[in-house]
Formats: structure tokens, C-alpha cells, sequence
């Protein structure tokens, strides 16, 4: 008879099941689809974050720079270098440097690092950059006087910047591409503008400075570190017997702005380096971290940063391990800086992160809102239901049914409403979770996560400076396009099944109680 | 359960069905209060057709649920076969709701969801009896009162006579010591109501239950064996 009553209730009154469990289903379906969307976001994050910072790797350890080789770069040409002829002096120099804010880790460290409980590996890898000036300029020799007489001319004789220092000029533009603003390229190229003549006319001064990024990675070990996300595009991955050779692979993007190909050669340092292969990154469709990989040994020699590294990609046990490493490397090295993967996931900037957020926020408050109010109306459509039924249930009781009984048989249509709604909401939340890969739109993420390593760090200095070799990337954050995949979670499934059942068992026994609270005269008395 | 009285045990026959002593009823109504019935003493014996009858308002459908077990009186006290019933906690008075008593309702009061053999089967869901069982027994009663035709069918699909005989069929099912009918023919044409008199007359003399129902309509009372009258809470034995 409980199933007979509780079939027919369900059936017979098909308008009010379908107004309580649709109004459930919707609600569900949202939450569903919210929430699937919003773990797919966080999976693009993370997608993005491996892309630039290498799957296997679970903590980086920096330093700050305390010597002098962060300083403010300068091109040095003694007086008799490059070739003169008429009134212009034609220059050039490449050289490979740490960037501004950066220090070196010893070998001692990173074998400290390797020895410290919880650590499953670790590489060192050194980060430079190539930068190269080329130019003409004009015989300097020549100008002073004129420059001086010029700077009469127009009421300032105590020029600050001595006109006796040759790349001024340059100086002051590469420094312009030293500035910590984000930008979208990480090779920064200042193009020879068109010759200018001198101050008398006589000579023209033309240059160009080009920098892009080389990373010296541990050919022994490349599951850790920066390579470990890619994947080679064409040619040859770098190997163990490459240590010590003169042999490059080179970011996929950065190879077809500068024309690179796989047997062709990539000036580093001076050096011509054999280019073996090119590398993209295994996961999201951008560019890699660096430019230009190449053997550490060979970086190190280049660089004259004998045995020293930049970065230690540290690998932990387990995830579990992570934090507790964490602390203990903390505590050994107290002049670095160590950074987890947690502390990178706040760095992903760009409207990926503004998405994030927005579902996070938005979304999160949408759901929780609708949620509510589909319960809520739930509730009172539920109750308006059992009210409606007070006559029918006082004769229930007349007949001698029990409290219990009423209560019993009210929530299970209740409850069962809400299994409907809720099993309903499902399959339309899966709906617009395939809808929405379907139709999913494209997402940029700027990923200038090793900024942010700063502010999330110890918070020594101003950002600029604290990160190590981080500040010095972050004038180059790298945007990411990420395809969307909203994630169906069976816990949020569950979840979602199970508030349609409490939302049905408390409906059901909020009724069900009231009206068996009713004497059955009185209840019987109430207009069906 | 032994629902149906021999009228030759004269032990039990000698202890009336309802002893009703000194009974009043008053329902709050604002700050004032509505007096339903006023010092109500009655015996009722097994086996009675009891007529009541009255002026609307009188107090007839409060006596009634007073006796059934659905409303407590305000004073006095009532016995049904020997249990002080108006004292009785909620849970022991469903069970004698359940056992003893069939109610037939004014408005037939019908579960409208369910079949006439399902509304029958409901004053079966109290007691331990199975549902194959349930079902055999709703059908026995539907025969009885000529109903078995339309057993399957809704009771929006029957006529009110119809639906008059599926609540009597109800409150007979349980083999129940008492019937107590609030207006059971007030809708129904001639014919009709002469057959449900007939039916409820025949349970009184062939099962030994004790009905007792309430009308307006003399030629029902005139087939009772005790007529009662209920004028403004007052009892009137005629
Ligand atoms: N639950 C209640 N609350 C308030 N007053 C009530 C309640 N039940 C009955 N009354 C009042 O008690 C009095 C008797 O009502 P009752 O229903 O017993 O009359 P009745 O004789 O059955 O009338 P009718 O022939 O119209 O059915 C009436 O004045 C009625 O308003
Ligand atoms: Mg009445």
C-alpha cells in the first residue's frame, strides 16, 4: 500500500512532481555545470602552470643576487675596438648574463638539496640571456666638441650624462627593455632605426640590441626542470653525451620568429651552437619557458659561472612531501628562496584567471543562490502540496494511521520528487557541461609566474628585485591559449544528488509533521 | 481482534458498546468560547442502529467524533466497550480508530489518487494484515456493497451513490464494533439512500455492529432502533 499511495501520488499529480523536481533539476543542473566548468578552469591553470614550469617539478630554490653581476649592464668598447671608416665606428658584441636580481646557487647546495629528506631529485639549471649589440656609431672623437657646443646652445651645460659615454644612447633604450612591465615576447629586439648623422653631419650611428633567454639544463637529468613539460617538435632532444658540446635546441615559437632551423646555428655568447632540435610544450599551446636550452656545463663555462646554477628544481617524494621539504630547505638554505607549485597557481594572470575568478565568485554565489532558491521553492510548492492534502490526510488519520506513518509516506513522494529533480539535473547538467565543451571558448592565460614568486616569497625587497632569477622573467610572461574542458566530477554528482534528497526529506517532513500535528477533525475540517 | 459480537454472549452483550458520561465539548472561538455539547449522558447497546438528528450547528458531527475517537471532550468521559477512550494518549487512540471503529464522512473523504479497491485498502494499513490479504478483503467489502465492477476505477470517475458505497465498504472492511456515518444518504437520490440504509441496517442486525448515524432525512431515522436529538449541545432521547 506504501508503494500503491506513493506510485499513484507521483503519477496522479504529474503538474506538482514535474513543478517540484524541474525547479530541483535546474538548480542541480547549474550547480553541475558550474562546477564542472570551474574545475576545468582549475585545470587549465595548472595545465598552463606545467607548460612553463615542468610536470615533475614540486619546488624551485632561488636566490637574490648579492654580488654585482645584476647590476645595470653596460657594453664596454675600448677605444680602438670595431673597424672605423669615414666617421662611424661599426661595433658588435654578444655576450651571455644573469639577469638583474639574480644569484647563483653553489654546487654544495644543490647536493644539500639533493640529500634532504623527501627529495627525489633535483637539478640545477642556469638562467641567462644572450644579449647582443651591433651597431655603428659615429667616431666619438669627432662630436664631443660639436655635442658640447650643442648642449650650449640650448641652455644646459650641466648635462648629467657625460657625452663621453658611448652607448648613452643605447643604454638608455636597453634599459627602457629592462623594465619590470610585463611584456609579451620574451625576446626583445630594439630594430636599427635609420641612420642619423652626426651632430655635424658627418658619420651615422645605427645599432640594434637583440636578448632572448638560454637556459643551461643538467643534461644528465632532464625529467626534472624546465624541458620535462615539452615535447620536441622536430630534430632531437639534448642527451647525456651532449654535455660539453656546442649543441642547442631552441622553443618552437621563438625558432620561427628568428628563422631558426633544425642543422642551422644560434649565436650564444659568441659561440655558434649547432641547433639539434626544437621543443614545445608537451601540454598547452604556447610558448616554452626559454628560448634556447642548452648543456649546463657548456652555460656555465660561457657565462663564467663555474659549477653554479640559477635554479634547483627540486622533485618531492609525494605530494604530501612537498610542504615539508618545503620547510626543511627553508630552514638550510636561509638565503633562498623556495617556492612551491602551491605558490605559483595565485600567478596565473590574463582572462583565463579572470574567468577563474569570475566562476569562482560569480559563479559560486549563482549556484549557491539558485541552489537556495530552488529549494526553497521546492519546499513550498512541497508544502502547498501537503496543505492541499490536509483533508486527505486527516482521513488517513481517522482511519487510524499513525503519525509516523503520514510523516513516512509524505516524505518519500517528497524525497522521490526530489530523486527525479535531482537525477533530471544531472543529465541536464551534463548537458551543459557538454554543451559547453562543445561550443567551449578559447582562453588566454599570461602565465608571468616567476613575478609573482616574489610577492609570494619571503617578501624581501620590492617585487622587482626579490625573485631572483624570476624578476628578470617576469618582463617576459608568456601567454598561454588554453582549450576549456569543464570536468564532470562524480563527487559534485553525488552531492548534488544528495541535496535533492535532504532537500526532499525536509520538505516532506516539515509537511508531513504539521499536518500530523492536526487533531483528524480538525484536519478533516480543512477545505480540500 | 474480535469485532463481531455474538448476540448470544450475554456477558458481553450485557456491557453497552458507549457509556457517554456528564460530556461537554467547548471549542475556543477568539475570546470567547463556542459550547458544542453541554452535559452529555448516553448509553449505547451492541448491535443498535442509532439515528441522531438536529438542527445544523446543534452539536451531531462533535457527538460523533467525540465517539470516534477524533476529538477529546472538554468534560466527562467516554467508554468504549469497557476502555475509557477520551484519556487514551494519541498513539493507543489510533490503534482503536484502526481496530474498532469505521467512519463513513459526510463528504465521503475519499483518497482521490487512488482506486475504489486502494481507498478501501487504506483502513487496512494500520493493521498487520498483508497486502494480498488487504486486497482480498477490499474486494469482499466492495461486493458487499455491490461495488466489485468498479473497483479499479477513480473515485472521480464515480457517481456519488458510487462513492457513498466505496466509504462504506472502507469502514466495514476492518470488521469494526462500531460505524459511525455523519450524513451518510445527504447527497443521494431516493434509491440510493434506501440501499445504503439498507446495507448499514443489515450490518447492525447480520454482523452485530453497532451503527449509529446522523440525518436530517426522517425516513432514514425511522429505520433506527434508537433516535437521538441534538438541539443547540443539548441531548434530547426520543
Ligand atoms: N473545530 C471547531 N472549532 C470551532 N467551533 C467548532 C468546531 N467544531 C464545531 N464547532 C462548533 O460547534 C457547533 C456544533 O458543530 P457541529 O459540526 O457539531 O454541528 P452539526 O450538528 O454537525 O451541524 P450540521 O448539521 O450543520 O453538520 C457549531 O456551532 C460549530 O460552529
Ligand atoms: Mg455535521
Amino acid at each position: 500500500m506504501f508503494l500503491i499511495y506513493l506510485r499513484r501520488e507521483l503519477t496522479k499529480r504529474v503538474r506538482q512532481t514535474i513543478l517540484i523536481s524541474s525547479g530541483l533539476a535546474v538548480a542541480i543542473a547549474l550547480v553541475i555545470t558550474v562546477n564542472g566548468v570551474s574545475s576545468g578552469i582549475r585545470n587549465a591553470q595548472s595545465e598552463a602552470l606545467s607548460a612553463l614550469y615542468g610536470i615533475g617539478t614540486d619546488l624551485t630554490v632561488t636566490k637574490s643576487a648579492v654580488g654585482v653581476d645584476g647590476g645595470p649592464q653596460s657594453f664596454l668598447f675600448g677605444g680602438t675596438q670595431g673597424s672605423t671608416s669615414g666617421g662611424t665606428r661599426s661595433l658588435s658584441s654578444n655576450r651571455l648574463i644573469l639577469g638583474p636580481g639574480s644569484g647563483t646557487l653553489t654546487a654544495q647546495e644543490l647536493s644539500k638539496i639533493k640529500s634532504t629528506p623527501g627529495v627525489t631529485g633535483a637539478a640545477g639549471v642556469l638562467q641567462l640571456r644572450n644579449v647582443s649589440f651591433s651597431g655603428d656609431l659615429p667616431t666619438f672623437s669627432k662630436t664631443i666638441n660639436q655635442f658640447n657646443t650643442y648642449r650650449q646652445s640650448q641652455g644646459n651645460p650641466s648635462s648629467p650624462q657625460g657625452p663621453n659615454t658611448p652607448g648613452s644612447q643605447g643604454s638608455a633604450q636597453q634599459s627602457q627593455n629592462q623594465s619590470p612591465a610585463p611584456q609579451t615576447t620574451q625576446s626583445t629586439t630594439v630594430q636599427p632605426g635609420p641612420p642619423i648623422g652626426g651632430f655635424d653631419g658627418q658619420g651615422g650611428s645605427r645599432f640594434g640590441i637583440d636578448s632572448f633567454s638560454v637556459a643551461g639544463v643538467d643534461t644528465s637529468n632532464l625529467s626534472i626542470g624546465p624541458l620535462s613539460s615539452t615535447k620536441i617538435q622536430s630534430g632531437r632532444p639534448l642527451r647525456a653525451s651532449d654535455k660539453g658540446q656546442d649543441v642547442a635546441v631552441v622553443d618552437a615559437t621563438y625558432a620561427n620568429g628568428a628563422k631558426l632551423k633544425i642543422g642551422g646555428t644560434l649565436k650564444i655568447g659568441g659561440k655558434s651552437f649547432k641547433i639539434v632540435g626544437i621543443v614545445a610544450p608537451s601540454s598547452a599551446n604556447s610558448e616554452t619557458a626559454n628560448n634556447a636550452y642548452i648543456p649546463l656545463d657548456v652555460a656555465q663555462n660561457l657565462s663564467a659561472h663555474k659549477t653554479q646554477v640559477t635554479t634547483i628544481f627540486v622533485q618531492a617524494t609525494n605530494n604530501s612531501k612537498i610542504s615539508e621539504v618545503k620547510t626543511s630547505l627553508t630552514k638550510s638554505l636561509p638565503s633562498t628562496t623556495v617556492n612551491s607549485s602551491a605558490d605559483l597557481a595565485s600567478s596565473v594572470s590574463g582572462s583565463l584567471a579572470n574567468v577563474s575568478d569570475l566562476v569562482d565568485n560569480l559563479g559560486g554565489w549563482l549556484s549557491l543562490i539558485v541552489l537556495i532558491a530552488a529549494f526553497l521553492i521546492a519546499m513550498l510548492f512541497t508544502n502547498s502540496g501537503i496543505n492541499r492534502r490536509t483533508k486527505e490526510l486527516g482521513t488517513l488519520k481517522a482511519l487510524g494511521w499513525r503519525n509516523s506513518r503520514i510523516i513516512k509516506q509524505v516524505m518519500a513522494e517528497s524525497v522521490v520528487s526530489g530523486l527525479i529533480g535531482g537525477l533530471f539535473g544531472i543529465c541536464l547538467g551534463l548537458v551543459g557541461i557538454w554543451a559547453f565543451n562543445h561550443f567551449s571558448p578559447g582562453l588566454t592565460a599570461s602565465v608571468s609566474q616567476f613575478g609573482s614568486f616574489s610577492r609570494g616569497g619571503s617578501g624581501n625587497g620590492p617585487p622587482d628585485f626579490g625573485g631572483g632569477q624570476f624578476a628578470r622573467r617576469a618582463q617576459s610572461g608568456t601567454t598561454t591559449s588554453i582549450n576549456l574542458q569543464a570536468t564532470i566530477s562524480s563527487v559534485t554528482i553525488l552531492l548534488a544528488l544528495g541535496l535533492a534528497l535532504l532537500g526532499g526529506l525536509l520538505a516532506g517532513f516539515a509537511g508531513g509533521f504539521r499536518v500530523s500535528r492536526l487533531s483528524p477533525a480538525v484536519a478533516m475540517r480543512s477545505a480540500q | 481482534m474480535t469485532t463481531n459480537q455474538s448476540p448470544m454472549l450475554t456477558d458481553s452483550a450485557s456491557i453497552s458498546m458507549y457509556e457517554l458520561d456528564n460530556i461537554g465539548k467547548e471549542f475556543p472561538k477568539g475570546s470567547s468560547t463556542v459550547i458544542a455539547l453541554e452535559n452529555v449522558s448516553l448509553s449505547i447497546p451492541r448491535a443498535a442502529m442509532v439515528s441522531v438528528q438536529g438542527p445544523t450547528g446543534g452539536g451531531k458531527s462533535t457527538l460523533l467524533q467525540i465517539l470516534g475517537g477524533l476529538e477529546r471532550p472538554t468534560t466527562g468521559s467516554v467508554t468504549l466497550n469497557g476502555t475509557e477512550i477520551s484519556s487514551l494518549r494519541d498513539g493507543r487512540l489510533s490503534q482503536i480508530r484502526a481496530e474498532s471503529i469505521g467512519f463513513v464522512f459526510q463528504n465521503y473523504n475519499l483518497i482521490p489518487t487512488l482506486s475504489a479497491v486502494e481507498n478501501v485498502q487504506t483502513a487496512l494499513v494500520p493493521t498487520k494484515i498483508s497486502n494480498k490479504e488487504a486486497q482480498h478483503r477490499a474486494l469482499r467489502a466492495l461486493e458487499s456493497v455491490n461495488l466489485l465492477d468498479r473497483a479499479h476505477h477513480l473515485p472521480g470517475e464515480l457517481s456519488g451513490g458510487q462513492q457513498q458505497r466505496v466509504a462504506i465498504a472502507r469502514a466495514l472492511v476492518k470488521n469494526p464494533e462500531v460505524i459511525l456515518a455523519d450524513e451518510p444518504t445527504g447527497n443521494l437520490d431516493e434509491q440510493t439512500r434506501d440501499d445504503i440504509i439498507g446495507l448499514l441496517e443489515g450490518l447492525a442486525q447480520d454482523q452485530g455492529i453497532t451503527v449509529i448515524v446522523v440525518t436530517h432525512d426522517s425516513t432514514v431515522a425511522k429505520r433506527a432502533q434508537i433516535h437521538l436529538r441534538i438541539d443547540n449541545g443539548k441531548l434530547e432521547t426520543l
